[in-house]
């Protein structure tokens, strides 16, 4: 709402201004200056009742807007130039009744013509910025449920393993590991499923989130996968896009430690370089799985989709199939919260 | 099943699953839970 409002008296002061500065080139009457002020001050006020009125009563979506719209634009036409051919009855000493000369009236149908044609202008500005508002929302609106579908492509397999381990816990009574393992489940779903798909979070929640999500794991392939975490000392507070490295993460579960039958580390690493953020997912698993072909996998598709929207070429990811494991490292802008 | 007992090996590769399944399984007095592995190897040799 203030940026048009903030235009149109610009707009409508600027008018004002050329006309003083006309006029005192002129002449320097008092007169002119005073009429030609409030003429231009009747001219704003019209045009916010004109924005008023698109906003308002011939909104966007409204059958009939048009019409009314344009009906708005020819009635403020008209009480401007009504308004502008009494001020200058005043100043030429012509009272505003009774018959006005002849030669005022070319100059005073003209002025009808000016304000009229002006406030289309402002009506045709204003449904053009609308369109393209309108256009932007839109696409926006595509983006983020492009993203939240994205992100929601949360394994279900994951949260069903997850319940029957501790359905398997309660089971045995072993009461302390089946509340730490519910404890761990709500914080990961909490910070998968509240937060908006496009926001940023600081490294150290997206670890912690990481963190409860291979402690889950960790429960289900006991002591075949081991973790490691290297992050450089001064990056918690770097923000990162939330539930970014968990794709990663839980592919090198997938694909690294539930086919192996011996230990498996996974290696979360991040670091700083050059106004770049360096996160790495690594594992030492034999990845015999076709998905575990780079660039093939759903969940790496994800996360090179999020970091191009979120991005677009400043960040990119690269996965690689090693010898004896799978590496993937995703670079983005290093950015801190605006706090 | 009549009088005789089954004996069963439990073949599961998550711990957690493996306790699921001897916690059902300990209902039924005619199955006699002989041993765990982990895989399908280790299950040969607990055999």
């Amino acid at each position: 709402m203030p940026l048009p409002a903030i235009y149109i008296a610009g707009f409508w002061f600027v008018v004002g201004a050329i006309n003083l500065v006309l006029l005192s080139l002129d002449a320097f009457r008092k007169g002119p200056f005073i009429t030609d002020s409030l003429t231009s001050l009747c001219g704003c006020l019209l045009s916010f009742g004109l924005l008023w009125v698109t906003r308002h009563v011939a909104r966007p979506r409204r059958p009939w807007r048009n019409m009314a719209r344009w009906a708005a634009v020819v009635a403020a036409g008209t009480a401007l130039w009504a308004f502008d051919s009494l001020m200058q009855a005043w100043t030429t000493g012509h009272p505003p009744w009774g018959r006005w000369p002849d030669d005022w009236f070319m100059p005073l149908r003209m002025n009808w013509v000016y304000f009229t044609a002006l406030y289309a202008l402002q009506m045709v500005i204003l449904a053009l910025v609308e369109s393209i508002d309108a256009l932007r929302t839109r696409e926006r609106q595509l983006l983020e449920a492009r993203l939240a579908a994205l992100r929601f492509q949360l394994n279900p397999h994951f949260l069903f393993n997850t319940l029957n381990a501790i359905s398997t816990l309660v089971a045995e009574a072993s009461v302390r590991e089946a509340g730490e393992m519910i404890e761990r489940l709500s914080r990961f779903l909490r910070a998968s499923l509240t937060g908006e798909p496009t926001d940023l979070v600081s490294l150290s929640a997206e670890l912690d989130m990481i963190h409860a999500y291979l402690d889950i794991e960790a429960i289900r392939f006991g002591d075949r996968l081991n973790v490691r975490y290297a992050c450089q000392a001064g990056l918690a507070e770097a923000q990162v896009p939330s539930f970014i490295l968990q794709p990663l993460v839980e592919n090198a579960v997938k694909y690294a430690v539930a086919p192996a039958k011996q230990a498996v580390t996974i290696a979360i690493e991040a670091s700083a370089e050059n106004e770049s953020l360096i996160l790495v997912v690594e594992d030492d698993g034999r990845h015999d799985h076709a998905m575990a072909v780079p660039g093939t996998g759903v969940g790496l598709r994800n996360v090179a989709a999020r970091l191009d929207a979120l991005y677009g070429p400043a960040a990119r990811m690269e996965a690689v199939r090693r010898e004896r494991g799978f590496t993937a490292v995703i670079r983005l802008p290093l950015q801190w919260s605006a706090t | 099943m009549t009088g005789q007992v089954l004996r069963v090996l439990l073949v599961d590769d998550e711990p957690l699953a493996l306790r699921r399944l001897g916690i059902a399984l300990r209902e039924f007095p005619d199955l006699d839970i002989v041993g765990t592995a982990r895989d399908g190897d280790a299950a040969v040799d607990e055999a």
